[in-house]
């Protein structure tokens, strides 16, 4: 058995009823050609990336189904074509079986793809906080040296002050050490 | 100070990630820059596996329109 998922874009001016109607006609199509489907839903009303049929928005179907039968699959696809309440349609072909679309499951997955969604976003973050980290390596250095010098003004100017007490000048040089 | 190179590690091979689709608009942005323009592997360190990959599922999220192919920035 193959498996395929075809998504494809219907006008988004359409309600609920029409598309349940476009979702049929395209249901008895696909039994016409021995395909059984395993999910048949919408899949949302999105923002399209570039218009088209001068829409800037469309509602995505999608559609997975298999077959033992690839030979039907280009009239299918031609089928879609010439349907006109379709705006743009795409079949791919999948490695494992499309797992059955239920509420629940719907809900699940969207918690998990959200998780690790976020680890995502931080990506370029990261990148940039590596480039900043190099950066801020740079001016630590700097920073670093910076330091430096001024202790050893400090205690030069310490040495110049209390010549004399060597206590005073050790403790200092301790807590240093501890930092 | 001498030249410091950054050392890069696959975005994929990190997150083990082995499969990309491409209906994952979200992750696939990561990888396109301002114009839309797919970024080149130095850029982002993907793998040559996993990045031939991620470029066929970006052509396909164009071709359904979830993806932009050119985006022009307005000045």
């Amino acid at each position: 058995m193959r498996y395929y998922e075809t998504l494809y874009i219907v006008n988004p001016n359409f309600e609920e009823n029409r598309l349940q109607d476009i979702i049929g006609d395209i249901t008895k199509e696909i039994g016409r050609f021995n395909f059984s489907v395993i999910n048949h839903r919408v899949w949302g009303k999105k923002r399209l990336a570039f218009s088209v049929s001068k829409h800037k928005y469309g509602t995505y179907i999608m559609l997975q189904f298999e077959t033992n039968e690839a030979k039907h699959l280009s009239e299918f696809e031609t089928y879609l074509k010439l349907n006109n309440n379709i705006l743009r349609s795409q079949t791919v072909k999948l490695d494992d079986k499309p797992e059955k679309y239920l509420e629940e499951i719907r809900k699940d997955e969207e918690e998990i793809s959200d998780s690790p969604v976020e680890i995502k976003d931080e990506l370029p973050a990261e990148e940039s906080a590596d480039t900043q980290d190099q950066e801020n390596d740079g001016n630590e250095s700097d920073s670093v040296s910076e330091e430096s010098i001024e202790s050893s003004s400090e205690e030069t100017a310490e040495d110049a002050v209390d010549p004399e007490s060597e206590d005073l000048e050790k403790t200092p040089e301790v807590e240093e050490e501890e930092v | 100070m001498a030249f410091v190179s950054r050392r890069k590690i696959c975005f994929f091979k990190e997150n083990n990630i082995t499969k990309i689709d491409y209906k994952d608009v979200k992750l696939l942005k990561q990888f396109i820059n301002d114009q839309g323009k797919i970024m080149p592997r130095r850029v982002t360190g993907t793998s040559a596996k996993m990045h031939r990959k991620l470029v066929k599922a970006i052509k396909c999220a164009r071709n359904i329109a979830l993806m932009p192919y050119t985006n022009v920035i307005e000045n």
